[in-house]
């Protein structure tokens, strides 16, 4: 059976052999990642960028992304665009997200915001459930020590809070 | 080289966008507590609750009838169930709905008070995604939005700052499927958006923990072994609650409005000391009862029970108004044939409501206890310290008998546990 494209005629021989594409992406510390334009597009603003940028200017470049976490998101984009063509087991998959995001919290926060800049919704929902389970079922002293935050309330300001708790189970 | 960022780093959308994620009201509670930025993104005013109602609660009427009491029984007065041919009395203002949506919907096992927890249904964040029946559990619930009845505001459109807590993103519409599917799925949850002179996270709390109660109470087994006899909802306090009811009633005149409730009752006089105190108490509510007293009214007149409803019909109830051991009870009628009765409980008492003397009698089976102190352990969260409605429906030889545990979140706005026995 023949191949089709995407206005469902048959392809020839050279439309099926046609290179990929290939998309350059320069970190905010001026590295490069040369990706396929497939994987480049999972991000929303790379594709918004792309449609801007002349014919033939493949470079894009990111200002708030540093080459670290650039790689690590560039993984994951991978990851989920060969998905498209060979679909694992959701299992598997739930797997390799989980280890995806077994990193430093630093990491973890800096994944979030450039899921949020790059707009790749998916990932931002695996980086901010992350989060959100680290803050479910802890005490407040808890959530302090997990996330490293300082307590800035007066006792005054405390009590008011624990006051205003008609709304919360924990009363 | 990455700069170390924390939590607190994060944008405000996106901070409010995890806390969309945690969903859990004990959680968010405690969450509000860590430091201040936490605290205003979990104020009254942030838009994480809007979007919480939105996102996380599904309201959607689900198909069937809620507990068969619309199908199968008549609502009379002189302890008959009726005949199926009878017109209906009245038709309870329920609604079964699937509710909160934002996790795993974890009921108390038989640890006593309900500490460990045992699963007793899916996620409904999974069923969420699908916008179907799914294993989500079907809670049993009292929800009615009588604001605009009330002449209170309408329901608020989508803000563009709820939206953006559900999506992550200020200003950029969601294109994740399963976020897409949440916004979709709650259309007509879009009503449990609070006005904004009201508390949207005690509403979005009663729901969480109305959803939480219904599925520890929807273990069939809890109700298949009453025998109906000798009981009614109260069991042994029955007569203590239809005394006390019965004060209350006669001081206010309601039998005169519409004379059944003397009928029904043996009215207790002045003269009797019990009645006298009960009166007493009637007559002094606190201010949180007041609250209670508006929810009641608004509950009675969304069920279609006919005027004169009076604020004063809430009785005073606690277990030093009845007596020791027994319910702290006391309920009302508005005295028409047919309309519904409410009880008012609080957290204390209502225990033996589901796990007592009394519900030794309906709950005889060893097997059986687990389950109902895990409804108990429920219930009792569900209710907290404040004061809560049990709406009844029927006494005595009525079959069902249920009511509705209901949380006072606002005089016309109602979150309730329906319970309902059956008699086998």
């Amino acid at each position: 059976m023949a191949a089709v494209n995407d206005d469902g005629m048959a392809m020839t021989t050279n439309e099926e052999a046609a290179p990929k594409r290939m998309i350059t992406i320069l970190s905010q510390d001026k590295e490069e990642f040369v990706v396929e334009k497939g994987v480049a597009t999972m991000a929303t603003l790379i594709e918004d960028l792309l449609a801007d940028v002349s014919d033939g200017e493949d470079k894009i470049p990111l200002q708030n992304v540093d080459a670290r976490i650039l790689a690590k998101v560039i993984e994951y984009m991978k990851y989920h665009f060969k998905l498209i063509e060979t679909p694992q087991p959701e299992d598997e998959v739930r797997r390799w997200d989980r280890e995806f995001v077994r990193v430093d919290k630093s990491t973890l926060f800096h994944l979030v915001l450039a899921a949020n800049y790059l707009n790749i919704q998916s990932l931002l929902d695996l980086t901010t459930q992350t989060v959100a389970e680290l803050i479910k079922g802890k005490t407040p002293e808890q959530i302090r020590t997990e996330f490293g935050i300082v307590n800035d309330f007066t006792p005054e300001e405390e009590e008011e809070i624990r006051r205003d708790n008609a709304w919360s189970e924990d009363r | 080289m990455t700069l170390l960022v924390g939590l607190l780093d994060l944008p405000t959308e996106v901070l409010e966008h995890i806390l969309f994620l945690v969903a859990d009201p004990a959680a968010l509670y405690a969450a509000s507590r860590t430091c201040k930025r936490l605290a205003a993104a979990t104020a009254a005013s942030s838009p994480l609750w809007p979007a919480l109602l939105r996102g996380h609660v599904d309201l959607t009427r689900r198909p069937g009838p809620v507990t068969g009491w619309e199908r199968d029984f008549y609502c009379f007065w002189d302890d008959t169930n009726g005949e199926e041919t009878d017109p209906m009395a009245f038709a309870p203002p329920l609604a079964r709905v699937r509710g909160w949506t934002g996790g795993a919907v974890v009921a108390p096992g038989g640890g006593g008070d309900g500490g460990g927890p045992a699963a007793v249904a899916a996620t409904a964040a999974a069923g969420a995604d699908e916008g179907a029946d799914g294993a989500a559990p079907d809670g049993r619930f009292l929800y009615i939005d009588n604001r605009r009845a009330a002449g209170g505001p309408p329901t608020p459109p989508p803000t563009a700052d709820a939206d953006a807590a559900r999506s992550g993103v200020v200003g950029r519409e969601a294109k994740h499927p399963k976020t897409a599917a949440a916004g979709a799925s709650v259309a007509a949850a879009a009503a449990a958006a609070a006005p904004a002179e009201e508390d949207p996270r005690l509403l979005y709390a009663a729901l969480v923990a109305a959803t939480r109660a219904g599925a520890a109470a929807a273990d069939p087994r809890l109700v298949d072994g009453w025998d109906g006899a000798d009981a009614s909802v109260a069991g042994a306090a029955a007569a203590d609650l239809e005394a006390i009811a019965t004060a209350v009633a006669a001081e206010n005149r309601i039998e005169a409005a519409g004379g059944a409730a003397g009928a029904y009752h043996n009215p207790i006089t002045r003269d009797d000391p019990a009645g006298t105190a009960a009166i007493a108490a009637a007559k002094t509510p606190s201010a949180l009862e007041a609250d209670v007293v508006a929810a009641g009214v608004a509950l009675l007149t969304a069920a279609g029970a006919a005027p004169p409803i009076l604020p004063t019909v809430a009785a005073k109830g606690t277990a030093a108004d009845v007596r020791a051991g027994v319910l702290g009870c006391a309920f009302a009628a508005s005295g028409n044939p047919g309309d519904a009765t409410y009880m008012r409980f609080t957290g204390g008492p209502l225990e033996a409501f589901f796990v007592g003397d009394a519900a030794q009698q309906i709950l005889p089976a060893p097997d059986l206890l687990a389950p109902a102190q895990g409804v108990n352990g429920a219930v009792r969260r569900l209710l907290g310290g404040r004061p809560a409605l049990v709406f009844v429906f029927g006494v005595e030889a009525m079959s069902p008998v249920g009511g509705v545990v209901a949380v006072a979140w606002s005089p016309t706005l109602l979150v309730g546990l329906l319970v309902e026995f059956v008699q086998t």
